[in-house]
């Protein structure tokens, strides 16, 4: 476990001169999301009870997809004012790149275990659901489909959107720095369009993607832009009790809206008019209602957790947040793992012991990976700065 | 550490070989399920009323292939769901008749569906009519607002119609789970159920708590005990659904009117 113990906030490695402290809680919420991710994505999982998706409207993705925005804004932003526009934007696309081929890889692993299920496990039950086997019955049509982000497999979503929301993050970083108001008002007209329009991409076999990429770019944006108006200290601009409070309302709403889902007594306490109005409140093109879940609670976690806050040191905090800052690697990994866990889940033990033993160790993997990835970066650096002394000695 | 290690792996050598749910006993009840899987919420005033004037039910059926007879997977047609609720209301109202009309085709969607409620499903004068959807939508990953749409519109249609309508969700198999991703598309048409104030039979969770406790198993290799399998979960499901009729039909005795109990 070395590895794990020597990363994490450490002083040392924060700051070079004149930089402001890295804010640790980007990462540790970031952390928090991936695992909360990794743990949704087994179906059937008793774990998945303690995740934010039980708890209000919106649910881990909101807070994977802003911090992204934040982070990617932060990180290419200090890139463009250092480098230059196109070095960042090469930098951008190079991550882009990288999530690409994760996903095929992703995506040629899932179409393996769809033959296999359907050439295993064929029974005249279920002719509706092996439907999915006669489209992958070609894997080359299947594959090509993956290739071009069309054939998206269950909960091989969100790497997909990530791929064009960094695929257009270039534009976003010359625009926010040059007009970030503007940016974002250009980003909530699209979200708009495509929710009023239904405008989505199409997908494989057919229909369209999950996530549509059109509605989720605005919370991508608005967190890109708090991130490149931070300086204006945003949070500290609105009225902090009476929007405060706003937000507690809104969020003890939305818990009492998640409740009457799986309570039946307290979903006969929903007046019919108020659901017909408010449902179905939809993830695809992101409903306003969840957007505004996710705004009030991320308003909230900042006024109440400082960026010095004493939990962010604490050790059980330092594998959340050594996750959070791999989040792509541990992502990935994420997906891997709720995968393997699932087969896991179905093909041998399915008790809610094995539930919980699958998530607790897919969560450890993930913290080890991260350990092992931060020691290997910093083995590297370490290299790249030894370098040059030993060449001029 | 190595300790730890040795000690996980144990566990999860545990895990593996521990014995699977035990086998389920012939002498209780396998269609039983917890009460909240099985609620009536919402009146079904044209089934109350046709009971309560000594009217023949008639009962028009849309769905996928799991609603059709022969195509369910069961060993035959008399066999499958909308078969077995028909005799069981059958035999429950034995002072009227109630009759089948199963227009349940492979591959259908729900706007597909819905396009054919004007032309098909009205002509025959329903007294309720079990929509069974949303499987094709998960498989192909279609939109789900597009499914939504097509199910508000055709419960409007159903209700100018004078028909009760009744939804059921997708099916439940945990290998299906690994690959198709249904939740969003069950827990859609429940918000859609909510906000019409319709019934929806939540096939998905009922055939979920029957693997979960051993009593359904969709994994024998033999096409026969598949068939077998089937025609358990079919005569389960048809009676639960007899069940809902029953209860929702008493909700509201001779109440034809549009108004809610709540």
């Amino acid at each position: 476990m070395s590895s794990t113990a020597a990363a994490g906030p450490n002083p040392a490695l924060l700051t070079t001169a004149g930089k402001p402290p890295r804010d640790y809680r980007l990462d540790f919420f970031r952390g928090l999301a991936l695992f909360f991710i990794f743990v949704d994505h087994i179906p059937n999982n008793v774990a998945s009870w303690v995740t934010v998706r039980n708890f209000g409207l919106s649910d881990a993705t909101e807070i994977f997809i802003f911090i992204s925005g934040y982070s990617a804004m932060l990180a290419y932003g200090i890139s463009m004012e250092r480098k230059g526009f196109l070095f960042a934007s090469a930098q951008v696309l190079r991550r882009c790149w990288q999530i690409y081929i994760a996903h095929v890889f992703l995506v040629t692993l899932f179409i393996g275990h769809v033959i296999y299920v359907g050439q295993r496990y064929n029974n005249p039950m279920f002719a509706d659901e092996m439907g999915l086997s006669a489209f992958v019955a070609e894997p080359h049509t299947a594959l090509m489909q993956a290739l071009l982000l069309k054939f998206k497999p269950v909960n091989l979503d969100v790497l997909p959107l990530y791929v064009v929301l960094l695929a257009i993050f270039p534009a976003i970083l010359w625009s926010l720095k040059h007009r970030p108001v503007m940016t974002l008002a250009g980003s909530a007209a699209v979200y708009a369009f495509a929710n009023y329009f239904n405008v989505n991409l199409p997908g494989y076999p057919d229909g369209v993607w999950f996530f549509n990429p059109f509605a989720w770019q605005f919370l991508f944006v608005i967190g890109a832009f708090l991130c490149r108006v931070r300086d204006f200290r945003p949070s500290k601009r609105l009225p902090v009790g009476p929007s405060a409070a706003f937000a507690a309302v809104y969020l003890l709403f939305s818990l009492f809206l998640v409740a009457s889902w799986s309570n039946p007594t307290l979903a006969a306490m929903v007046p019919r008019g108020l659901a017909k109005v408010i449902y179905p409140i939809d993830k695809t093109n992101l409903d306003l209602l969840r957007l505004f879940h996710f705004l009030c609670l991320a308003y909230l976690v900042v006024i109440a957790v400082r960026i010095d806050a004493p939990f962010l040191r604490w050790p059980v905090s330092k594998p959340v947040i050594l996750c959070g800052q791999h989040s792509l690697q541990i992502f990935c990994l994420g997906a891997l793992l709720s995968f393997l866990g699932h087969f896991f889940l179905t093909e041998f033990n399915s008790t809610w012991i094995a539930q919980i033993s699958v998530s607790a160790t897919g969560i450890v993997v993930m913290i080890l990976f991260a350990g092992l990835l931060t020691w290997y970066r910093k083995q590297e650096a370490a290299a790249r700065t030894a370098a040059p002394r030993t060449s001029s000695t | 550490m190595r300790l730890f290690i040795a000690i996980w792996t144990l566990g999860f050598v545990g895990l593996i070989t521990a014995d699977r749910a035990p086998a389920s006993d012939p002498g209780i009840d396998w269609c039983r399920v917890p009460e909240n899987l099985v609620r009536a919420d919402s009146p079904l005033p044209r089934v109350a009323e046709a009971i309560e004037k000594n009217q023949p039910i008639k009962i028009v059926v849309l769905g996928t292939m799991s609603s059709t007879g022969m195509g369910a997977g069961v060993t035959a047609a008399f066999r499958s769901y909308p078969e077995r609720l028909r005799e069981e209301l059958n035999r429950r109202y034995s002072h009227m008749p109630v009759t089948l009309v199963n227009l349940a085709q492979r591959g259908w969607t729900a706007v597909d569906m819905a396009a054919a409620i004007e032309a098909k499903v009205i002509p025959l004068k329903p007294t309720v009519v079990i929509w069974q959807t949303g499987s094709v939508e998960a498989v192909r990953g279609l939109d789900v607002n597009l499914m939504g749409e097509a199910i508000g519109a055709g419960i409007v249609k159903l209700r100018e119609g004078h028909s009760d309508v009744i939804l059921i969700e997708p099916q439940y198999n945990p290998r299906a789970a690994a690959m198709i991703n249904f939740e969003p598309y069950a827990e859609y048409m429940q918000r859609i159920a909510d906000s019409w104030d319709v019934i929806l039979f939540n096939r998905h969770d009922i055939m979920k708590y029957w693997v979960e406790e051993g009593i359904a198993k969709f994994d024998d290799p033999s096409r026969a005990l598949q068939r077998l399998n089937a025609d358990q979960v079919h005569d389960c499901l048809g009676q639960l659904l007899a069940d809902i009729v029953e209860r929702a039909a008493r909700r509201a005795p001779g109440a034809a009117g549009e108004t809610s109990p709540r």
